[in-house]
């Protein structure tokens, strides 16, 4: 009968920085402190958290290092092989190198083994446990280097330590240093305010009048600073550095610097649009509580609303194509949904102003990201200038310069068609079909053109509805303009999204939880 | 005592102190041996062996006897027959291991039998023949 498979060899040192519990009980001491005053002033600018604490994270994992070699120094490492004397302390590579003293030796009793001894080790912990000495048959410990486990990388990394256990030494670190005087916040990093100089109230002053002449900003610190005519006697980055932190204090400035750069706008001058989501893009949600089937939710998630995005899914693009929907063209924005996000990752500050370049003329536009109300907004101009009804695919991509984005659409060669186009009677919305000049490729089922934007915008202030008020109304329309009698969902929420911001999700929850409506298949529906 | 409820994966091990607090005689393991060598046995049984751990160079110590079964039987396959009671089993299987600890589940592989099977014939408050769990775990 075959022996059980003995379990793996222990040949590793055991290090509490690799130990969760460790970190768990992790905070800051007084060394740790002065270890991140360095790193900040080594680094000679602020430093993010994450930095500060990888830095820190690393810098234990060497202490501790050096303490094992220092503690490895005294002792001996077990080896079968050798002798040893009562007394004498040991290291035992393959019980992760616990410690122990010997305390007895004795003959060791195995006919087959011939002479050898015995030692009785005392271990750290208390227990007594015996092992073979003067033993010269081959044994694996007898082979092994054990000093080279000393310098041998630990398992995780300081930057893999971070990502496991990370967010709790952040915290503890955020807490310690605001509490210390000798650290600033600037932004999302810190920095030590004995590096810092000096901004009076006159320099503040004459950053308002700078960015008061450029219509508000956005404008970036150096060039702030080269308008107001800061003192050089300090190093640009400290500069830079003391002027952002006297902005950040001062309500009067906002920071919205898309990227690490701060870029500062005058909050009296931000469009209201930024500071608060515009009515129009309210989203509205519905009361209907129906599960939607898979094909019901695929067909959601394809149609990209902003509302529907999950921020942990977003993957990295260079460019993509979005289509515009009614809501986002009365307002002149556009949804920050999960294609947009994946040029545009969302950051970590309210809002952001980022340049759009036209595609055609080359000219620029400041538009804003407006982190809470998941849109873009500043396209109203470009969308009116280039005739683009809802339906347009609209198509970004990564431009040249840093924090800027090149904003084109499909054109096609001007051509009347017949399309569908939402009219404002009374207060009631209509749908016909007519004539209309196209200059842009559209989705067919989602396009809706409006003549009179402003009027529809107003109707629908007026008189809000909710998701199932919204989809009552539009559905007969529909229906009218198709033979068939069917509307299709894509359809639907392009139309619905002409009365009240709603998602594809509640719309089509809507129509799932109503008799009034029969699901005819392939995400057509019919009046029942 | 305080009874200990183990699992598969708690590892168990014959504690040979429990044959002389239970007033056993640990040489009528003599039984064990072949026929042949149980006539021809000369040699003194009282004593004890110690045998050295491959991977740590800790050194356990069974009894001369225990060593003996494990020398003489250790190539034969009859020595756990099937159909044998997994006590029985399990602890000629221990004994062919030189008596290092394994667990329920590494019993019940070797066995050929279940897990849960084998943890509650040697799991429960009955000790048969020493087979306890490994008192530091």
């Amino acid at each position: 009968m075959p022996f059980p498979h003995r379990k793996g060899f222990l040949s590793v040192i055991h290090r509490q920085t690799q130990t969760p519990e460790y970190w768990a009980a992790f905070s800051p001491n007084a060394e740790d402190i002065n270890h991140i005053y360095s790193q900040i002033v080594e680094a000679g600018k602020p430093v993010s958290i994450q930095e500060l604490a990888v830095g820190l994270i690393r810098w234990r994992m060497e202490q501790e290092a050096a303490t094992l070699r220092q503690q490895f120094a005294n002792d001996k490492v077990y080896q079968p092989k050798q002798r040893y004397a009562v007394g004498e302390t040991l290291a035992f590579p393959a019980l992760r190198f616990a410690r122990g003293r010997v305390v007895n030796v004795r003959p060791g009793h195995n006919p087959e083994l011939g002479n050898f001894e015995v030692i009785e080790v005392e271990m750290t912990d208390g227990r007594r446990r015996q092992f073979a000495a003067a033993f010269t048959h081959p044994h694996r410990l007898n082979e092994e280097d054990f000093t080279r486990l000393l310098d041998a990388k630990p398992i995780l990394s300081a930057e893999a330590l971070y990502q496991a256990y990370g967010e709790h030494i952040a915290v503890a670190l955020n807490e310690a240093l605001a509490q210390n005087a000798e650290f600033v916040r600037v932004g999302d990093k810190w920095f030590v305010r004995e590096m810092m100089v000096e901004v009076g109230v006159g320099y503040l002053n004459l950053a308002e009048a700078a960015l008061d002449m450029a219509g508000g900003g956005p404008l970036k610190t150096s060039a702030i600073l080269h308008e107001i005519g800061f003192p050089q006697n300090a190093p640009p980055n400290v500069q830079q550095i003391s002027l952002n932190m006297a902005l950040y204090a001062d309500e009067r400035f906002d920071e919205v610097g898309y990227n690490d750069k701060p870029a500062w706008f005058l909050r009296r001058l931000e469009p209201p649009e930024v500071l608060q989501t515009p009515a129009l893009l309210t989203v509205v949600r519905s009361r209907a509580t129906a599960t939607l089937d898979d094909d019901l939710l695929r067909a959601a998630q394809e149609l990209d609303d902003e509302w529907e995005l999950e921020l942990g899914e977003v993957r990295p693009a260079e460019s993509v194509e979005v289509i515009l929907t009614p809501s986002h063209r009365l307002a002149g924005t556009l949804g920050w949904s999960c294609r947009v996000a994946s040029l545009l990752p969302y950051p970590n500050k309210p809002r952001a102003s980022v340049r759009f370049i036209d595609a055609e003329s080359g000219s620029a536009m400041v538009v804003w990201l407006v982190r809470d109300g998941r849109y873009v907004w500043g396209l109203r101009e470009w969308y009116d200038k280039n005739d683009l009804p809802a339906g347009a695919y609209i198509r970004l991509r990564r431009g040249d310069r840093e924090g800027t984005f090149v904003v084109d659409y499909r054109r096609r060669r001007p051509h009347r068609e017949w399309v569908r186009v939402a009219v404002m009677q009374n207060g009631r919305l209509g749908f016909e079909t007519a004539q209309r000049t196209l200059r842009c490729e559209v989705d067919d089922l989602m396009a809706v053109f409006m003549d009179n934007p402003p009027a529809i915008a107003e109707a629908r202030l007026n008189r809000p509805r909710d998701v199932a008020q919204a989809v009552r109304e539009v559905f007969p329309e529909l229906v009218r303009l198709n033979p068939q009698g069917n509307v299709h969902g894509r359809t639907l929420y392009a139309a619905a999204n002409v009365l009240v911001r709603c998602t594809p999700r509640d719309v089509f929850a809507t129509l799932v939880s109503s008799n009034a409506y029969v699901l005819v298949g392939d995400n057509y529906w019919r009046m029942a | 005592m305080k009874f200990f409820h183990p699992t598969e994966s708690t590892r168990f091990h014959i504690d040979f102190t429990w044959f002389e607090r239970e007033g056993k005689n640990i040489n009528s393991l003599r039984q064990l041996l072949p026929p042949e060598y149980q006539e021809a046995l000369t040699e003194e049984l009282e004593g004890w062996v110690d045998l050295v751990d491959d991977q740590t160079g800790e050194v356990r110590s069974i009894p001369k006897i225990a060593y003996l079964v494990r020398r003489y039987r250790a190539q034969d396959k009859n020595f756990i027959a099937r159909g044998m009671p997994i006590t029985e089993a399990a602890f000629r299987l221990l004994l062919l291991n030189n008596n290092q600890p394994m667990t329920a589940a590494e019993i019940a592989s070797q066995l050929g039998r279940r897990p849960a099977e084998v943890l509650a014939q040697i799991g429960g408050r009955a000790v048969y023949n020493g087979i306890r769990p490994v008192a530091d775990e």
